[in-house]
């Protein structure tokens, strides 16, 4: 895997993939990464919000939030699935 | 808070791994702070993301009190709550279609949503059990009451789960209904906005299934012993079960033009009791609040949403009853109008006084509802079996230029001596120009109810197809008459072309109504208005020497077709069936053509070229007004406002370039433009005062002649037959009120003028102070939508 300091993927190779990005709120959207800025600020499409229900917590509520852009500094973590990682690090 | 992303939590059943340092680390490979972006993605739809933790654009962040978050819509309410809520209800269904959304109206109100989330849920089972008010989630969650023990026999039970349950899915039915005429014939996000949180409105339950749970609970309500409240519930499902009965006036048949049926209007006592509900309701004070978090923004935070936070929204209650009285008595007038019309010309000033001119004051719904009323699904005008979108085409040639159109009517009997060969091309060609020419009609009916931006592009565009249709039809019709002498002849025997001259008018009178509509839309500039009625006027000048001149003479020779050249034809036959025949055709007519064309010739006469006549004097009037404010420097028409990027010419070709493709009539030049200025000789007068004020007496002129010829008018619509058989019957014409507003305009353009020789009075002496430092012109509102008053004013610095 690579390291912050070599890295192996340029950002386009990115572009398109499912990621699923937790939030400083405790919040998690997945979608389609379809911009990202020199910054590290995301745009994603067809956005899918995963929250703690709050009529039957912890219950985890879902709803379709469409394009949202998510800034860098609300970002903990970007995940992908098993295989979004194996097509993305297998072409190294 | 919980956080959802743990590495193997066990909700999440596919493993995720964590790609933040590779992500991250990738972007020191973006050189010139470049973005990087998906390659069919357009930079600018970016700018419509929400933003994650902005309070302005995340409705993840929206807060609720807990009131708002554990609201109970399946608990038992005082018949004083429902009705409140009912009455709530009733007052965001029009902030709807007020330029909000759903979700924040209808949708705000959590027994609609789950409701609506229920009959989702529940794909089986009667209505009632499909749209339960028991709110699922809340079941076993720490927000359940348990503080009472609910009885499913008491009234507050049933008041919510019969009663407001049936109220709401009448509700729901009719949103759904307004859902389904909106993807039809209206605009999203101009007429209404149809975002629906991924909730369905109650699309698999008909509209019977609907009325007979309205019409139970009526029933239910009145066998029970509710004391108080009981006529106010009846009086709100009442309206809601007439709103649903809105969506029947499209299976009227309305018998077009039949005298058998002349005066008989069908009985449409829903509609007059919607206005009367409404009414009823409107006049009811309601003390009782809703209960605590029935209404709030839960849904914009809980369901589907693609926008931003915002509040609920709600209109006046007066603007809300308004609307919906509104909306009964805007299908009320139209439907019960339709079924006096007697003739096509009746037809056609109904689409075009009646409902074009008022579009923009009828509610939104009534504009859907008239769209699909007016052309059915199976092409049918208003439903008459016997008119349909073709043989309304053909009848509105007629309508202008007369009956008995020979090349609409093209048989073997009138082909008998041209070739086969060439006969089956010919009829072939017509069958192709008559589609052409039905698009052309079926898009000029559509314009009629649709909001007034769209008519001005809906016109602009039917300024091509009639360009175009007037070219092919110009050139079938000279083939036709130079090959089998085929088309009616003027009276000197030259070729009418009756059909091609039909739709020059109809080109004309779009070119017209295109421009002057947007004098009413405000699309022009102060410095464009004298360009846009210089025009209007040229235009207007065009059209009236068309009338009187081809149409009327094409209309003069089938009568004179009629009175000689068909009797000379009878006399040449010899005694016998042929002649018989002849004979029968010459009764025929003699009886019903020629009354018919004598008919379209007066209305076009007496009613069409006398209306243009007086429009043309009142921009003239206009016109010279705005060539002496224009000429004493108030307002330059000639250079534009001195602080334009760009000459006046490029500014005349960009106003023009909707009418800048027509061939016939062409675009008048730049030049011409300039040149009308000069035409007063105002520019050369010596004593500027003087010439202004022998102007100023043309302007008079024309202003009386212009009014003279529009009150005669008003008086002909009313009293002359021939005119007033030609307009439905109603006791609030519109078409009289469009003559009285012109008339109107044409007195504000009088005291104008009267305010303006002051003016001139008082700067007589050195008639150069009269410029755009001392003097500004105004452009307001006014009567008529086409006439704005135009004042100068003294500028104040």
């Amino acid at each position: 895997m690579a390291s912050a300091s070599n890295p192996s993927l340029t950002p386009d190779q990115f572009i398109g993939s499912n990621l699923r990005v937790a939030i400083k709120d405790g919040r998690v959207v997945t979608g389609i990464l379809t911009v990202i800025d020199p910054f590290g600020n995301l745009l994603l499409s067809n956005v899918i919000e995963e929250s703690e229900d709050i009529i039957s917590p912890p219950g985890i509520h879902k709803r379709d939030i469409g394009l949202v852009s998510v800034p860098r500094e609300t970002i903990v973590t970007v995940s992908v699935d098993t295989n979004t990682h194996r097509r993305l690090f297998s072409k190294k | 808070m919980i956080s959802l992303d743990q590495n193997g939590d066990p909700r999440e059943p596919h493993a995720h791994i964590d790609i933040t340092n590779e992500l991250f680390s990738s972007l020191s490979y973006i050189s010139d702070n470049k973005v990087i972006k998906a390659e069919m993605f357009n930079l600018l739809e970016g700018t419509r993301a929400l933003e994650m933790l902005n309070p302005n654009l995340d409705t993840g962040l929206i807060t609720l009190s807990d009131e708002e978050i554990a609201f109970d819509s399946g608990r038992p309410q005082s018949i004083d709550s429902v009705i409140a809520v009912q009455n709530r209800l009733l007052h965001l269904l029009p902030s709807w279609l007020n330029n909000s959304s759903l979700p924040l109206t209808v949708l705000s109100c959590r027994y609609v949503q789950t409701l609506l989330e229920n009959y989702a849920f529940f794909r089986d089972g009667s209505l009632s059990q499909r749209c339960s008010l028991v709110d699922r989630r809340l079941q076993g969650s720490q927000w359940q009451h348990h503080d009472t023990v609910i009885s499913t026999d008491s009234l507050e039970y049933q008041l919510v789960h019969k009663v407001l349950k049936s109220f709401i899915i009448g509700l729901a039915k009719f949103v759904g209904i307004t859902l389904d005429i909106a993807m039809n014939v209206l605009y999203e996000e101009e007429d209404i906005t149809t975002r629906t949180a991924g909730l369905d409105f109650l699309g698999e339950i008909s509209t019977v299934a609907v009325l007979d749970e309205l019409n139970h609970t009526i029933e239910w309500i009145l066998a029970s012993d509710i004391e108080s409240g009981a006529d106010v519930l009846i009086s709100q499902l009442k309206l809601v079960l007439r709103l649903n009965q809105l969506n029947s006036v499209f299976s009227l048949s309305v018998p077009l033009f039949e005298e058998s049926q002349k005066g008989i209007t069908p009985s449409f006592d829903f509609l007059s009791d919607g206005t009367e509900l409404v009414d009823k309701l409107s006049s009811i004070e309601y003390n009782q609040s809703c209960p605590g978090g029935a209404f709030s923004r839960f849904i914009q935070l809980d369901r589907e949403n693609k926008t931003i936070p915002v509040e609920v929204y709600e209109i006046a209650p007066v603007e809300a009853w308004k609307s919906i009285r509104s909306l009964f008595q805007s299908v009320q007038g139209f439907v019960v109008n339709s079924h006096k019309i007697c003739n096509y010309n009746q037809l056609i000033n109904f689409l075009r006084y009646d409902i074009s001119t008022s579009a923009v004051d009828m509610n939104i719904i009534a504009r859907g509802i008239f769209q699909l009323y007016v052309i059915r699904d199976d092409r049918t005008i208003l439903g008459c079996p016997n008119i349909t979108v073709s043989n309304y085409s053909i009848d509105n040639i007629e309508n202008v230029v007369g009956k008995n159109t020979d090349l609409l009517y093209l048989d073997d009997s009138s082909l008998s001596s041209v070739k086969p060969e060439l006969k089956h091309q010919l009829k072939d060609r017509l069958q192709q120009m008559l589609q052409d020419l039905e698009s052309c009609v079926y898009h000029n009916v559509t314009v009629h109810a649709s909001n007034v931006c769209r008519q001005q592009q809906l016109m602009s565009k039917s300024l091509v197809l009639w360009d175009t249709l007037q070219v092919s039809w110009e050139s079938f019709e000279v083939e036709c008459f130079q090959l089998c002498k085929i088309g009616n002849e003027l009276p000197s025997g030259d070729l009418g072309m009756a059909v091609s001259s039909y739709v020059y008018f109809t080109k004309l009178q779009a070119m017209i109504d295109l421009a002057l509509n947007g004098v009413n839309l405000e699309l022009y500039k102060d410095f464009e208005i004298y360009l846009i009625y210089w025009y209007v006027a040229y235009l207007i000048q065009l059209i009236v020497e068309h009338l009187t001149g081809r149409i009327d003479l094409i209309i003069e020779g089938k009568i004179a077709y009629i009175e000689k050249t068909h009797p000379k034809k009878i006399k040449k036959f010899k005694a016998g069936p042929k002649k018989q025949q002849l004979k029968e055709l010459q009764l025929y007519y003699q009886n019903k053509i020629l009354p018919q064309l004598v008919q379209t010739r007066d209305y076009n006469r007496i009613f069409l070229t006398n209306s243009l006549v007086a429009m043309n004097n009142f921009l003239d009037a206009i016109c010279v007004f705005l060539m002496i404010i224009s000429n004493l420097g108030i307002c330059d028409f000639r250079d534009g406002p001195k602080s334009s990027l760009t000459s006046m010419e490029d500014m005349f070709h960009f106003r023009m370039k909707p009418w800048s493709s027509i061939g016939v009539p062409s675009l008048p030049t730049y030049a011409q433009y300039i040149n009308s200025f000069k035409a007063l000789g105002l520019d050369e007068a010596p004593d500027k005062f003087q010439s202004a004020l022998s102007l100023i007496k043309v302007i008079k002129n024309k202003l009386h002649l212009s009014k003279s010829l529009y009150q005669s008018l008003l008086k002909d619509i009313v009293n002359d037959d021939r005119i007033n058989s030609q307009f439905v019957q109603d006791d609030n014409s519109k078409v009289v009120y469009w003559y009285e507003s012109i008339v109107k305009c044409i007195d504000s353009y009088s005291e104008e003028v009267e305010k303006f020789v002051e003016i001139l009075e008082s700067n007589k002496n050195d008639i150069s102070q009269i410029n755009s430092h001392n003097y500004k012109l105004k452009i307001i509102k006014s009567h008529h939508r086409y006439f704005p008053r135009v004042t100068v004013e003294k500028t104040f610095t």
